[in-house]
């Protein structure tokens, strides 16, 4: 883990904790969230809050139940128990008013793809009582945030995947809501454009706007968020800022080594200095976990060197995300 | 309602850039008109009715009759008289099927219709003789005028026979004429003398005038078909549109129109409206083009406008309702596609006007197609006013209510996530 996301998650963000939002604040708080499809438990019990430009993280595996909770949060669907408030004003599947507040993207290109990225924005933009002139403006600063203003007149289905995920974070910005839900905003495009979309969303937490932010990958969530959510099977299970997550639910750092050869017998060796239960082999890699890591360090590089087995990397690795929801659940984040 | 206009626009934007709807809409019902309308139309339009006049004797008086019976049948422009010269000839014309009929008066004829005598006309239709006989108040000695038709031109027979009939009524006025004239003066005259009368006789023209009122030019047929077409287009046309919806959960867009700061009834309102306005639209530009290029005549202005309103409710709202069942879009395409020609054939949509049988023409009541087509029938055909059609536009308005409003509910679930 680089440290200076970790630094910059601090400064960046000192009201990290939910519960020293003032009324103020607060721009989106749920609790107790539940919904039941049949027999089957979509979302149970689920409580947390946003402030005002944070941007906050729901990270869990695929069917853990983040698009349900964003559904609810948006008025999509209807929540068998449980309250949503956005700006203090309670949202319903019925109500109207607290809908403004949103700006929401949804997992799909929500967008009609023989229309132009213009044109679907003006279409959106009339629906949220935007007109006139400050809609043109409107649609000409959001094109310019996600970097479609020279295609703005181009077919949506003549774009690629990136550059429809990012026609479609337009659309959520367009009314300049003061929540901005991302559901999962980087599935199923390259790099480059996850990217770009990534670099977005960074710029966005400038203005000032509360985030919530869906996704499954570990890395969007560590370099964006303020505070991370992790759901699984419908329950929130643990919440934090990063740091705060390591620290709870990790043991210490790792080192990482990699021989040239002879790794069993370097990994028997050692089992016998710290201890079995801090030895795992994973391919050409021997993870050791230790609290006091510039000790570990030498000892290791002492041990390959006595015998005779030469070192093509050891490295320190810091706990991440995906040590925290194995530690939590027992399981990897998958995709 | 702050979301129906965004909504309705962007519906009807999105429908001209739409090929599909484009071609079924626009396209599709013109040249499905054009091409029913020519090759049902051709008969009524060409004057291709042949029929030949073979007359077996140099008889003046008998060619007079001939003529006369032939002036007072008053036949159209579109049935065109040949006289023939043998019988051969005749023969072969119809078998090359340059000759639809042909009448042969045999020579015969001045001889055996002199004095107090009548005809006995036979007529053959090509291999098959039918006779029969003309009672009267003359006694009769028989003549033989034969019919002779091509197997292939059921029009072209009755035409003769109707021309003969023509001939023969105008023979009996003169004779009726010749008998009372001989009988108030008790007089008896040499048989060419006797004919020479009834040839005055014939040739007298009785006082009575003929209203001669058109209904349907050859080109009318267009008329007829041109709606007749665009009512199962419509259906197509509002079954693609209700696809649209559906469509959009896949797409993803319906998820984005809930999360809007606006109320769903404006939106669903706004989409079926789309589907049916755009209806309207091809409709009006259907009667526009086949007016202008075909010169088609709609019937009466007012009664067409009322007429295509309340044709597309009703097919829209039963399209949209009967779509919106469809699981996805593919399903939707297929039934609105079939169900659509299955009404049209059901109703008589393809079939020249007043062809239907009976009891498909009842059976065609029950779908909207049916009371379309006797609106649109009044009015082109009939050349009736705007008052004849308040009835099945009562009817059709009726359906697309009740339609309308349940396919308001139904896609107002297809909405909801």
């Amino acid at each position: 883990m680089d440290k200076s996301v970790l630094q910059r998650q601090d400064q960046d963000h000192l009201l990290s904790q939910s519960s020293a939002y003032t009324e103020e604040q607060l721009v989106l708080s749920c609790s107790n969230l539940s919904k039941r499809f049949g027999d089957k438990i979509a979302v149970e019990g689920l409580s947390f809050s946003i402030g005002k430009g944070e941007c906050y993280g729901l990270l869990g595996p695929n069917g853990a139940g983040k698009t349900t909770t964003i559904s609810m949060l948006c008025g999509l669907m209807p929540c068998d128990s449980g309250e949503v408030k956005i700006l203090g004003q309670r949202l319903t599947h019925r109500s109207i008013e607290p809908r403004a507040y949103i700006g929401y993207v949804p997992q799909e290109i929500a967008l009609y793809p023989e229309l132009s990225p213009y044109d679907n924005l003006v279409f959106f933009g009339k629906l949220y009582g935007l007109q006139g002139k400050y809609l043109k403006q409107r649609i000409s600063e959001v094109l310019e945030i996600v970097g479609l203003s020279d295609r703005a007149r181009d077919k949506v289905q003549t774009f690629s995947g990136g550059m429809k995920r990012r026609a479609n974070i337009a659309v959520g910005l367009l009314h300049n809501p003061k929540l901005l839900v991302l559901d999962e905003p980087t599935v199923g495009v390259d790099p480059q454009s996850r990217n770009a979309i990534l670099e977005s969303i960074l710029d966005l937490r400038g203005y000032g706007m509360a985030i919530l932010y869906t996704t499954h990958y570990m890395e969007e969530a560590t370099r964006l968020c303020h505070r991370i959510g992790i759901i699984d099977n419908g329950h929130l299970i643990a919440e934090g800022t990063l740091r705060d997550l390591i620290d709870k639910f990790t043991t210490g750092n790792r080192l990482r080594v990699e021989p040239r050869r002879d790794i069993t017998v370097l990994k028997q060796a050692c089992e016998k200095i710290f201890g079995k239960d801090c030895i795992d082999l994973k391919g050409p890699y021997i993870y050791v976990t230790t609290q006091e890591t510039d000790q570990a360090f030498f000892r290791i590089a002492k041990l390959a060197n006595e015998l005779l087995i030469p070192l093509i990397s050891l490295e320190l690795e810091q706990p991440n995300l995906e040590d925290v929801f194995l530690a939590l659940t027992g399981k990897e984040l998958r995709d | 309602m702050r979301a129906f206009w965004p909504v309705f626009f962007n519906e009807l934007h999105r429908k001209t850039l739409d090929f599909s709807f484009l071609v079924t809409s626009l396209v599709a019902p013109f040249v499905m008109s054009v091409i029913l309308g020519l090759a049902f139309g051709h008969s009524q339009s060409s004057g291709l009715v042949r029929i030949g006049i073979l007359i077996e004797t140099k008889d003046a008086d008998v060619v007079q009759i001939v003529h006369n019976g032939i002036a007072v049948a008053a036949l159209p422009n579109a049935i065109k008289i040949d006289q023939i010269q043998n019988f051969s000839e005749g023969l072969r014309e119809i078998k090359q099927g340059s000759l639809d009929s042909l009448i042969v008066i045999p020579s015969s004829f001045a001889q055996q219709n002199s004095g107090k005598q009548t005809q006995k006309v036979t007529v053959s239709k090509f291999d098959t003789v039918v006779n029969y006989t003309i009672g009267g108040i003359l006694k009769p000695q028989s003549s033989l005028i034969q019919v002779i038709s091509s197997k292939n031109s059921s029009v072209g027979s009755s035409i003769a026979q109707a021309i003969v009939g023509a001939i023969e009524s105008r023979f009996y006025t003169g004779a009726l004429v010749a008998y009372e004239i001989t009988n108030q003066k008790n007089v008896k005259i040499p048989v060419p003398d006797y004919l020479s009368l009834v040839v005055k006789g014939a040739a007298y023209k009785v006082p009575l005038k003929i209203k001669n009122s058109v209904l349907a030019s050859g080109r009318n047929i267009i008329g007829y078909y041109a709606p007749s077409m665009a009512i199962i287009f419509l259906f197509i046309g509002s079954g693609l549109g209700a696809r649209t919806i559906v469509l959009e959960r896949s797409l993803g867009t319906i998820s984005r129109l809930i999360a809007a700061p606006v109320k769903g009834a404006p939106i669903v309102v706004a989409k079926v409206v789309a589907i049916m306005a755009s209806g309207l639209i091809s409709i009006l530009a259907l009667w526009l083009e086949t007016s202008l290029i075909f010169h088609a005549n709609w019937g009466s202005s007012l009664g067409v406008f009322l007429m295509c309103v309340s044709t597309v409710i009703s097919m829209g709202g039963l399209a949209i309702f009967l779509t919106s069942f469809a699981k996805d879009d593919k399903q939707a395409l297929t039934a609105s596609v079939l169900v659509g020609f299955l009404l049209g054939l059901l109703s008589g949509n393809f079939f020249p006007p007043g062809s239907l049988p009976t009891y498909l023409y009842y059976g065609s009541l029950a779908v909207p197609n049916g009371w379309a087509l006797v609106g649109f029938g009044r009015l082109s055909q009939e050349q009736l006013g705007w008052h004849a059609v308040i009835g099945p536009i009562f009817v059709l308005v009726l359906i697309g209510v009740i339609f309308g409003i349940a396919s308001m509910f139904r896609i107002n679930k297809v909405m909801t996530i």
